[in-house]
């Protein structure tokens, strides 16, 4: 081979491998398969009623009917165009068992009643339901996602696994696990023993809570204007009975003494501890773990890092300003009673008073 | 000369480290979201900002998303700040503030000294909230942004919030694409991975909010600063503010389309970061303030992190001098395997950050473009090299500040 020649396929296989790595870049350069923006403005993300509603407007061709069914006090299958299949509740005198042909625990149809429903015991429904009346489930029954336009009951030892929302009250008696959204426009009442993720309603009442003075909201009013901030170094203790008139945060732990009242914002960079009747009108955060001591009273936000603990008769948030309590791990006591969202990432838990 | 390069080895050896620890820490460690659960609230009053200099390409879009935000509206004011525009967005400003009385108030500034902080700094007359957002005028907001930037400000000790800044014209070219990636790559790994690991994310002026108290506190906007927003970072943390970033409070933006614009945009971010670096580095590591030891080291590195351009060209110049030079054929090779390793491992790390970016953001096709981006390097290596080089013979050749603002290139509507 000439020199030359020998020069020019070597540049050229070099040339080569310089741009093989190169060529699905050149590839999707051309070709722009993946040039779009990023899908990442979350319009409804945060809309706790967001899956409710898109199954009410699905549910849009079915409800004519039902109310059909409900007149004529019958019950009707069919299926909706995407094959799935329905079945109508409207006549109350016919067991579920039997409208819905079910030979064994497992319910494969879309569930929609016009009725006052009642379900069996150990049901477990694959489709959703929606209820037009009120809800009462059988115990230890399964729902993949649940709606309601009056109050929904469920019984001991039953679950929604994505969402349930209620126009009216929703009841889960003791063992219930509530995993995804569960809302309510009116009321959401848990007993002991049930696990939950997120809540949200304009009253969440964690077993028996003794009427509604706790949450008048002039007990946790906040200040009207911008209040200091006093930033400290290190652990704090605040005196019980003690009243703080500036947002306070301390790097370290922070103790909140009996019956103190703080008047703003309150953070603590590693634990806070807030003894019985502490009120704080503003936000509560740690970044760590957080205990709420018995009749606590907490206006604003209250947010923990990794885990709180919420003693009975602590009041979250009011009537009139609603607000939101989250973090990973919420173990909450029967007795407590919760305004706007309780929302816990990985697991809420009511715990039995003792 | 081999000692210098030896240094030069060893501070891009610790920004190296830098980057895979962000980068592992996002791909495994602890992902901290402390605020972005806040959906129910008795929410504060709000004022948002829109600087606004010759922006009738795209003024439309923003005024038409803040209008449409689900924030309760008469705890909202939206504040379109016209700053000495020279084209229609006076027009377009006044007939929004026409349209939503009470909710949208024009803000028009004729004269006075140049830039956004100064801009801002006059429009703060305006300003009666303690929560101030602040978004540049090619952002296009979601609706529920707004809340979701305002949350952290429940927090006491936060007087900073930043959120994700996402490019939304990247199909056009080949630099929207590679800004594209860049930006996946800061925001995604590293300011969550500083958010997650308690150190200093770095507040934009843009997607952003400051606490209006907070911001008093340290002397309102610098308006001698080419980036007030990392100014801001710096005088938030010496006295004792956070700044904290929110990965999924995500805002489209527009990145620019031709690499003129976009070599003018990244010298003036290099410009004002060294003059950041210049103001408050020996403060923040040696001086007495509220910012813990990981702060000072992490804001430390961050403020370099536009220095380290003209020091790796040095590095490479420096290489290959002591490499010919030959007087020692242990230096030589020893200074060939440091530029090696280097190239091998240390410019690995930006990429693998970008890769893990994608990764997050689920978008596995668009990664093939990532070889490519070592010509936006080259090309961010010597812009930003040239701003350091203008900036030290500054002195010599008299240039003053001057504030150059970003083309768009949205067509208008």
């Amino acid at each position: 081979m000439k020199p030359s020649a020998a020069t020019a396929l070597l540049v050229l296989s070099e040339s080569v491998l310089l741009a093989l790595p190169l060529l699905p870049a050149i590839d999707e350069l051309l070709r722009k398969r993946d040039a779009k923006p990023l899908e990442v403005i979350q319009k409804h993300a945060g809309d706790i009623t967001y899956f409710a509603r898109g199954f009410r407007s699905y549910l849009g061709p079915l409800l004519e009917r039902l109310r059909q069914c409900e007149v004529t006090r019958s019950n009707g299958r069919g299926r909706l165009k995407n094959n799935e299949e329905y079945l109508l509740l409207g006549d109350d005198r016919e067991s579920f068992v039997r409208a819905a042909s079910l030979h064994g625990p497992l319910c494969e149809l879309l569930i929609a009643a016009g009725i006052n429903a009642t379900l069996p015991n150990g049901l477990n429904f694959v489709k959703e339901v929606y209820a037009a009346k009120s809800l009462l489930s059988g115990e230890r029954n399964s729902f993949r996602a649940l709606l309601c336009d009056e109050d929904v009951r469920l019984r001991q030892g039953s679950e929604t696994m994505r969402w349930a929302h209620a126009v009216g009250r929703f009841r889960a008696d003791a063992g219930c696990n509530l995993y995804g959204r569960v809302s309510s426009d009116r009321e959401i009442l848990l007993s002991h023993g049930c696990t939950f993720q997120r809540l949200h309603a304009p009253r969440i009442a964690l077993g028996y809570v003794p009427g509604d003075r706790a949450t008048s909201s002039g007990a946790v009013a906040q200040a009207t204007r911008p209040l200091s901030r006093r930033l400290i170094d290190g652990d704090f203790e605040i005196r019980p009975g003690e009243v703080i008139p500036e947002n306070l945060v301390a790097r370290g732990t922070l103790r909140i003494g009996a019956g103190a009242r703080m008047l703003g914002g309150v953070k603590g960079n590693r634990s806070v501890i807030l003894e019985e009747k502490v009120v704080v009108s503003g936000s509560l955060i740690s970044s760590g773990e957080m205990h709420i001591g018995h009749a606590c009273r907490i206006g604003g936000p209250l947010l923990a890092e990794h885990r709180i603990e919420i003693s009975s008769g602590a009041v979250c948030g009011t009537p009139d300003a609603p607000t939101t309590v989250s973090s990973p791990i919420v173990n909450a006591t029967e007795g407590s009673l919760f305004h706007g969202t309780l929302w816990a990432r990985e697991t809420g838990q009511v715990i039995a008073r003792r | 000369m081999i000692y210098c390069l030896f240094l030069i080895v060893a501070v891009i050896c610790i920004y190296t480290v830098r980057h895979y620890f962000f980068t592992l820490n996002r791909l495994f460690g602890f992902q901290r979201h402390p605020y972005v659960d806040i959906d129910t609230a008795d929410w504060p009053n709000v004022t948002v900002l829109v600087a606004a200099h010759n922006e009738e390409k795209v003024i439309t879009h923003i005024l038409t998303a803040l209008a449409e935000v689900n924030y309760p509206p008469e705890r909202l004011l939206i504040v379109p700040v016209n700053d000495r525009s020279t084209d229609g967005t006076k027009q377009i400003i006044d007939r929004f503030a026409s349209e939503h009385p009470g909710r949208i108030h024009a803000f028009h500034r004729t004269g006075g000294k140049g830039g956004k902080a100064a801009a801002l700094r006059d429009a703060m007359e305006l300003v009666r909230t303690e929560v101030i957002l602040i978004f540049d005028a090619d952002y296009i907001p979601g609706a529920g942004l707004i809340k979701q930037l305002v949350a952290p400000f429940f927090d006491p000790e936060v007087g900073g919030v930043m959120g994700r800044v996402v490019p939304l014209n990247v199909g056009r070219n080949l630099l929207t694409r590679l800004l594209d990636l860049e930006r996946a790559g800061g925001y995604q790994v590293d300011q969550q991975a500083r958010m997650n690991l308690r150190l200093v994310p770095q507040h934009g002026g843009t997607v952003a909010g400051v606490r209006r108290s907070a911001l008093h506190e340290i002397g309102g906007w610098n308006d001698s600063s080419l980036t007030e927003d990392t100014d801001l970072t710096y005088r938030l943390l010496l006295a004792g503010w956070k700044t904290v970033y929110q990965n999924r409070s995500e805002c489209y933006e527009e990145v620019p389309e031709i690499w003129s614009v976009r070599i003018r945009q990244i010298m003036r971010w290099a410009k004002g970061h060294n003059q950041a670096m210049v103001t408050y580095a020996r403060r923040l590591f040696f001086g007495r303030h509220r910012a813990v030891w990981r702060e000072r080291v992490d804001g430390l590195l961050l403020l370099g992190v536009y220095a380290m351009a003209p020091v790796t060209l040095l590095g490479w110049v420096l290489a290959l001098a002591v490499f010919y030079q030959r007087q020692n054929l242990f230096d030589g090779l020893l200074a060939i395997l440091c530029l090696t390793t280097y190239s091998a491992v240390g410019n690995f790390a930006a990429f693998f950050e970008i890769a893990a970016a994608a990764r997050l953001d689920a978008t596995p096709i668009r990664i093939r473009i990532l070889p490519l981006l070592v010509l936006g390097f080259l090309v961010s290596i010597v812009a930003v090299s040239r701003a350091a080089m203008s900036q030290l013979f500054a002195p010599l050749t008299g240039a003053k500040f001057h504030w150059d603002k970003t083309e768009r290139f949205r067509v208008s509507s």
